[in-house]
């Protein structure tokens, strides 16, 4: 199932199912201007039975599943979107992980309201902002959120020096 | 793949950069090109004068690429 990512058709997806999210994590790091890869689309998304309902679309057309080592197809569905946490799943568009909260338990309304609007061609995203996507690493702490801080604290220090500021 | 002027890294000034062929240039170089943590300064200035929506292709590339040297194969670490 797991095809090469097209990061850019997936959002667009999304969009057109009005899936009311923000990209966060490794891939709001790359839009913000850090040279680094990441195999995976992170999003969290608003948590509300209205957009869970729009989601759970979106995930159909994606044709998505739970990613499994052990190669069991197990589907999203209205339940899994309620109640759990994250979703790390495997999409025809490449892998996506959907999340509730990020970092220090930073929900819907923090990270809605620390994203900013993005241009990608046609498309307007919302991205987390860097300083938040360093927070959550550093919230994380796991080795490869540790590993990837220093380049992540260049960009920022770099852009804000691009920025004047 | 031809490359654009860019302006200079934050904090070099070119008019008193020392020149290629300079003994100094070297480690003039790695002092401002490379952060302390080991960091090439260089990439992220130029991926900070591309727009967003080539970073993301160059993601999807770059992913793409590797996939091909894994044969397909996506990491277990998420």
């Amino acid at each position: 199932m797991d095809a090469t990512p097209r990061f850019g058709e997936l959002l667009r997806l999304l969009a057109r199912h009005g899936v009311e999210h923000v990209v966060v994590g490794a891939t709001a790091a790359v839009l913000a201007g850090a040279p680094m890869t990441t195999f995976d689309l992170d999003v969290v998304f608003a948590p509300n039975p209205e957009n869970r309902s729009r989601l759970l679309a979106a995930l159909a057309e994606l044709d998505a599943v739970y990613w499994d080592p052990l190669g069991r197809r197990l589907r999203p569905d209205a339940d899994r979107l309620e109640t759990l946490r994250h979703h790390q799943l495997e999409t025809r568009l490449g892998r996506l992980d959907l999340m509730r909260e990020i970092g220090r338990a930073q929900g819907w309304p923090e990270v809605r309201a620390r994203s900013h609007a993005v241009r990608l061609g046609d498309l307007t995203e919302r991205v987390l902002d860097l300083e938040a996507v360093i927070e959550s690493k550093e919230a994380d702490n796991r080795e490869k959120d540790r590993a990837a801080l220093p380049l992540l604290r260049e960009t920022l220090r770099l852009r804000r020096a691009r920025d004047g500021g | 793949m031809s490359s654009r002027p860019l302006p200079p890294l934050p904090g070099v000034d070119p008019a008193t950069a020392p020149a290629p062929g300079d003994p100094d240039y070297p480690a003039w170089v790695e002092s401002v090109a490379i952060s302390p943590e080991g960091i090439d300064r260089t990439l992220i200035w130029a991926s900070l004068h591309r727009t967003p929506a080539a970073r993301l292709a160059a993601l999807e590339r770059a992913v793409a690429d590797l996939l091909e040297l894994s044969g397909g194969r996506y990491p277990e670490i998420r």
